[in-house]
């Protein structure tokens, strides 16, 4: 049975270009992979990034896995298509991609 | 389990596949691997990382493997870089 809040998570997702679900906020990250995230969308150009907390709200963070089938946090999304973790967006920043993705 | 053990684990992904793995904490549960494979050429960073963590699925949901931290490239994007 599909998470009964993952509507939620479509509304947030679809908030901003990006949108990143971390621990904490931008301006005060509580987790080192959320934080790093961060710098590496700013360093990519992205001046607006939303972001939702998941420590406030544990059954939207349920929700998030459970709509990405991807069982860590941070997970960052652009043009509200999952994009992946702080590995895979620093991978990204490095070949180049991510500038890509946001350029669309 | 073992970088060794990690490392053909991965490899079974798809021929030609390399792996180095790293052991970030020396305690055989934190692990950095870089796999370069043809298979990744024209597949997402995304799918890439979840095609090889499915290789070690089992491992990393009963926690034996605590952390595996991942860089995949293709073949030609390694030499490129």
């Amino acid at each position: 049975m599909a998470h009964p809040l993952i509507s939620k998570v479509k509304e947030i997702v679809s908030s901003k270009p990006v949108v990143i679900f971390m621990k904490g906020s931008p301006e005060s990250p509580q987790c080192g992979f959320s934080a790093k995230s961060c710098e590496v969308l700013r360093a990519a150009g992205v001046t607006d990034l939303g972001s939702f907390d998941v420590l406030s709200d544990e059954a939207v963070r349920a929700a998030v896995k459970e709509y990405t089938q991807w069982q860590t946090i941070p997970q960052v999304f652009i043009h509200g298509q999952f994009i992946g973790g702080c590995d895979i967006v620093s991978e990204m920043y490095e070949k180049g991609e991510l500038k890509k993705l946001l350029e669309k | 389990m073992s970088p060794e053990q990690i490392k053909n684990r991965i490899e079974t992904l798809a021929p030609g596949t390399k792996v180095t793995i790293k052991d970030l904490t020396g305690t055989q549960n934190h692990y950095e691997a870089t796999v370069i494979s043809p298979v990744f050429e024209g597949r997402p960073t995304i799918e890439q990382h979840r095609m090889v963590f499915g290789t070690v699925e089992s491992e990393v949901e009963s926690g034996d493997v605590h952390a595996l931290s991942l860089k995949t490239y293709t073949p030609e994007q390694y030499s490129n870089k």
